[in-house]
């Protein structure tokens, strides 16, 4: 993309590290239609295993660091709703089916953006409930 | 004459939907030109007559009178993808074909819920249709039969027609995909002087830094001033994000979901653009703001800002 063709909008969301594909950011999932819905129950024994591992990531640096965060916290992120539009996909069951499989978390920063929440709200020691809270303030 | 029997044959096979093999060259080529303001696009499908070395087309070969859509063949269709209002007319989002009612004097717009009418079959008035009143103006000949927009705002556009001299003006206005307006109760907390702090850049090769050094960077430390007016929250930055632009030093905080805002920033008076990529939220406690951060959909922190004493 030429200086010509990128306007300033786009150079302020690269300016400001939101990632490597300034379009990328500001679309998000838009393949998908955000429908509410209640928080599902956090699966007994849920690990990150299935996680996309950040040797896969090599090519999505800053989505690295929210997969890095979710694999921290899979039954928090598998007790979240995902808001972006996915949770109504076959095979979806949480946010933390974002991060698994081909981890579309990668291409929707909505998503990436309620994991991240999710971890720093933890670490400041939210509640799910309370994290759910704020992601359905934000994201809902 | 000729005209005539070839458009009835022509309708005759349009209306019938019968198949009818034909030629790739057409004496009006099928146009189409679309618009999105604010989220709401403006689509107008149309075939494109030629004057073909015809003047004063209107009244002679358009008669007074008549209900003509503005192009050729099937009758030009117009479609919003959301509730509008044109010439102050309300127009329910969805698909019309699109008719002038021409005479001498003023004339009239004609918008039908059948999509499927040939340019002959010209609707009488029914139910469901939209009617208003349109200006001329008369222009510089123009050969082909257009429809563009000359004009595009923040809240609507110009939609035009225009052949032969005359030019037939649109105005078109799209609801607001923002909310402006801000209670006092809420605007309380918030109002007041911050110190804003933009974080540096992220990681290396995250960003193309020769692109990016080729354009003005933002301040990374500036005064952010917001203050409550006419109901909604303005502020003011300085330095402005950009010195070299205008546009960049007057911003209005725009609430979206729960309790986070987005910027939006105002050139020349008028909302000009809403960075949806981010959002802002205060850290209210005891009824007053200390200060807020700035930050994008993926959560990255943009910047942090902290109430001036």
């Amino acid at each position: 993309m030429s200086v010509a063709l990128m306007s300033r909008r786009e150079v302020i969301a690269a300016l400001l590290a939101l990632g490597l594909d300034p379009l990328r950011i500001v679309r998000g999932c838009e393949a998908h239609v955000p429908q509410s819905g209640p928080h599902p129950v956090p699966r007994p024994g849920i690990d990150a295993s299935k996680v996309v591992p950040a040797e896969r990531l090599r090519d999505s640096p800053r989505a690295l660091t929210a997969f890095n965060e979710v694999r921290q916290i899979p039954a928090i992120v598998d007790g979240i709703r995902c808001h972006c539009g996915c949770a109504s996909a076959e095979g979806f069951y949480s946010l933390l089916s974002c991060f698994e499989g081909d981890g579309m978390a990668r291409m929707c920063d909505i998503c990436r953006g309620q994991g991240r929440l999710a971890f720093r709200l933890n670490r400041s020691g939210k509640t799910l409930a309370e994290i759910r809270a704020a992601i359905d303030d934000r994201y809902g | 004459m000729r005209g005539s029997l070839i458009a009835v044959i022509a309708a005759s096979s349009f209306v019938a939907h019968v198949p009818v093999a034909r030629a790739q060259l057409m004496a009006s080529e099928a146009g189409a030109v679309s618009q999105t303001v604010d989220g709401t696009k403006i689509a107008v499908e149309y075939s494109r007559p030629r004057a073909r070395g015809r003047t004063g087309l209107f009244g002679t070969r358009i008669h007074w009178g008549e209900v003509w859509t503005p192009g050729a063949n099937a009758a030009t269709k117009l479609s919003l993808s959301a509730d509008a209002t044109i010439n102050g007319a309300a127009v329910a989002k969805g698909k019309y074909s699109v008719w002038l009612v021409v005479s001498r004097g003023d004339w009239e717009m004609v918008l039908d819920r059948d999509t499927l009418l040939f340019h002959t079959q010209g609707p009488k008035v029914r139910p469901g249709q939209v009617r208003f009143a349109v200006k001329r103006e008369t222009r510089p000949f123009m050969e082909t039969l257009t429809w563009w927009f000359p004009d595009i705002g923040s809240t609507g556009a110009t939609l035009a027609m225009q052949w032969d001299t005359v030019y037939v003006p649109l105005r078109i206005s799209v609801p607001a995909s923002y909310t402006r307006s801000v209670s006092p109760e809420a605007a309380r907390s918030a109002v007041g002087t911050y110190r804003m702090h933009f974080e540096p850049m992220g990681p290396p090769g995250a960003v193309d830094t020769t692109l990016v050094a080729e354009v003005e960077k933002p301040p990374t430390d500036v005064t952010f001033t917001i203050r409550h007016e006419r109901g909604e929250l303005r502020a003011v930055m300085d330095p402005p994000m950009f010195a070299t632009e205008s546009g960049y030093r007057d911003w209005i905080l725009l609430p979206t979901k729960g309790s986070w805002y987005s910027l939006g920033r105002i050139d020349r008076g008028e909302l000009v653009e809403v960075f949806d990529f981010a959002s802002l939220r205060f850290d209210t406690a005891g009824g007053v703001a200390s200060g807020f951060e700035y930050r994008s959909r993926g959560d990255d922190l943009i910047a942090k800002a902290k109430r001036v004493p």
